[in-house]
């Protein structure tokens, strides 16, 4: 299959029949693939005929590419195994319900932190403190308000849970909420649910960063 | 577009006793995504023939096969081919019949299959009971090219599978593809010269 030399009587001269790519006495094995396919006009054509009547070299190599070509197209196609079309089937009949059953347990979710978060922000307000970082505000409103620990450590990792937990309850619940108005962008269900996941977690960034205000 | 026999092996520890059997393939199919809307909304009720099932008949080897030849591996082809029907499915509203739906399927089929591969971060996988390794002694022309497939360079990838193996035309390979015709054209020969040069050493004189 190497590129030999021509032939002794093939062409001497490297050129071009009808502008196609040649290298040195031969043509490219593009050039034999496309005249193969018949993707080349009558005079770029004839010009490869006359060639191949001199040139073993480009004789076998499009010998090889019509080799190639016959051997793709012999490939079988292939069946999918049996239960390929029962866990389609399976997963085609199960996701809407069990993305709205996502959705109204990570709403639930979010609403119950949310009331813990809103409970600490207004104890909050009432003690009167200043403007410090959101979070050192919240850990300290905590701790005054007495509803977790009266120890800052304990303070900062019972808000910090808590807090953690609710906002990945909420982003979950939005996750599956988009995941599932893609499929049913018009359900006045989901959309009331993405809506309301949206509102939840406005409400919890309000509260983180202005204290309850 | 061509269609070809339909033997294929399965992979190995398939569950025959939990599996139902597959839909019968031998009786006459439409191909339809909006014509029942009762029994596309509900696909696969006992005992029924809908759309949906339909379409994964006449379209499951075709999207098998093509997702098959581009990872190179039966259980990935398998989960590409899952992927596939579901998508087609859940935008079955989306297919407005401006192509033929197998143009349509083979465009979903090309971009999960390499989505599939993105994902992985990987090349195309050649587990060992999959593969005809190449060898001097070996003259298996067609087993040869199936596992040189996945060495191609993308682009020349799609097309020569598309074309070459599927036997789409140019013009349907370019609404598969998005690409022109022209260019489709000039990667399958690319693609051809790409493996005639790997063919070379292993197969020299024997085509």
């Amino acid at each position: 299959m190497s590129r030999g030399s021509c032939d002794a009587d093939a062409p001497e001269s490297a050129g071009t029949a009808g502008g196609k790519e040649r290298t040195t006495d031969h043509f490219s094995d593009e050039t034999l693939s496309a005249f193969l396919d018949g993707d080349l006009d009558a005079r770029d054509s004839t010009g490869i005929e006359s060639h191949l009547r001199e040139c073993t070299s480009c004789r076998e190599a499009l010998q090889e590419l019509t080799a190639i070509r016959r051997a793709a197209a012999g490939l079988a196609t292939i069946e999918p195994a049996p239960e390929t079309w029962v866990r389609i089937r399976e997963r085609v009949a199960a996701p809407p319900r069990r993305l709205l059953g996502w959705t109204w347990a990570g709403a639930a979710a979010a609403a119950a932190v949310l009331l813990v978060v809103a409970v600490l922000g207004r104890a909050f307000v009432g003690a009167g403190h200043g403007p410090r970082a959101p979070e050192a505000r919240l850990r300290e409103a905590a701790v005054t308000a007495g509803t977790i620990s009266p120890t800052r450590e304990a303070a900062d990792a019972g808000l910090d849970e808590q807090y953690r937990e609710y906002l990945a309850g909420v982003e979950a619940a939005i996750s599956e909420i988009e995941r599932a108005l893609a499929e049913n962008p018009s359900n006045p269900r989901v959309r009331r649910a993405y809506a309301g996941a949206q509102d939840a977690r406005n409400r919890s960034f309000d509260l983180l960063v202005a204290g309850g205000r | 577009m061509n269609s070809k026999s339909n033997t294929g092996p399965r992979p190995a520890g398939a569950n025959e006793q939990d599996n139902q059997p597959p839909p019968d393939a031998s009786k006459p199919i439409e191909t339809s995504l909006n014509g029942t809307a009762g029994a596309i909304e509900h696909p696969g009720t006992a005992g029924t023939k809908d759309d949906f099932e339909n379409v994964y008949l006449e379209h499951r080897a075709r999207v098998f096969s093509t997702a098959y030849r581009f990872v190179r591996c039966r259980a990935d082809a398998e989960d590409i081919t899952q992927d596939v029907f579901i998508k087609v499915y859940r935008k079955r509203n989306e297919f407005r019949g401006d192509a033929a739906l197998s143009t349509w399927i083979y465009r979903i089929t090309v971009n999960t299959a390499l989505d599939y591969l993105r994902r992985r971060k990987r090349r195309p996988t050649v587990p060992l009971d999959d593969v005809n390794e190449p060898s001097a002694g070996s003259t298996n022309l067609t087993s040869l090219i199936e596992s040189m497939i996945p060495l191609l360079p993308e682009g020349y990838r799609k097309v020569f599978v598309l074309h070459d193996i599927e036997g789409l035309k140019h013009n349907e390979i370019g609404e598969v593809l998005g690409i022109t015709d022209g260019a489709s054209k000039s990667q399958l020969h690319r693609a051809r010269a790409a493996l005639r040069k790997m063919l070379t050493p292993i197969v020299k004189g024997k085509l």
